[in-house]
């Protein structure tokens, strides 16, 4: 199956180990460029290109604030990714609940006389 | 008291991570995931039968389960048992019949504390892309069912 490119594809985007580190540093709040390459021990150029991507895709936002260009993590944008895993998770949450019924039966069976 | 169940796809490594507790003696867990007369009361999905139901527990021994869903399609599932350490631990493959060569090595962890069992079980896939496909396989089937609710409610219309 064709791979659509990184720059309109969330899990592409999300592919690349650096721009999940990118997100989970914004989902602690707002960082500019500057910050983010600083705490992730990475060079600037790099962390830009990266947020580009991620601006992309509708992963990140950006305001200006004065000189400075503030990133920040846009959740929504990782809808696609929990709508794909959704429905597996809801298959095995099923299966276990009746497992869990079962076994709730077993009990009250031990339980009479 | 129903828990709910954990789901961990994680993003380096071709696994799927499913935690759930239950209030039973891991003894009877443990019973529950690998006999028979157990299995067939919980394993399938609501509207599906299981037409077979093998088990032979122990290591190199073969699993098989067939379904049958309510349109008539049926799937395959089996495998072989690695490690039996009753009642704590289980390693076996998982694979789909309808799609061989892609299987994945699970192992099944069954935790009891204070009367709760907690079951881990960790799916290790070939590759990522095989995880992925796994899970975008449940999506079709959860879509499958879905769509036949969706019937079901209109034919009642």
């Amino acid at each position: 199956m064709a791979r659509l490119p990184t720059t309109s594809d969330v899990f592409n985007a999300v592919a690349e180990p650096q721009r999940r580190d990118i997100l989970d540093l914004l989902a602690r709040g707002e960082r500019s460029v500057n910050q983010i390459a600083e705490a992730l021990h990475a060079r600037q150029p790099q962390v830009s290109k990266h947020l580009g991507v991620l601006k992309q895709v509708g992963l990140v936002s950006v305001r200006s604030v004065g000189q400075q260009r503030l990133y920040r993590l846009n959740s929504a944008g990782l809808k696609p990714i929990h709508d794909w895993v959704k429905p597996y998770e809801q298959l095995w949450n099923e299966r276990l609940d009746r497992l869990d019924d079962y076994l709730e039966q077993l009990q009250r069976e031990d339980q009479q006389p | 008291m129903s828990e709910s169940t954990q789901l961990l796809v994680a993003p380096h490594e071709p696994t799927i991570v499913i935690t759930r507790a239950f209030h039973a003696p891991r003894q009877r867990v443990f019973a529950a995931w690998t006999q028979p007369e157990h299995v067939t009361r919980w394993w399938g999905p609501q509207d599906f039968s299981m037409l077979i139901c093998e088990i032979d527990l122990r290591p190199g021994g073969r699993w098989r389960y067939v379904l049958r869903a309510p349109d008539g399609h049926e799937f395959a599932f089996s495998g072989v048992y690695r490690e039996i350490v009753p009642p704590e631990r289980l390693i076996y493959t998982d694979g789909y019949e309808g799609l061989p060569g892609h299987e994945a090595i699970v192992t099944l962890v069954f935790d009891e504390r204070d009367g709760t069992t907690t079951i881990v079980s960790t799916s290790r896939y070939q590759s990522i892309e095989d995880r992925d496909a796994h899970i975008a396989s449940g999506m079709q089937q959860g879509m499958t069912e879905t769509l036949d609710r969706l019937a079901r409610h209109l034919a009642d219309a």
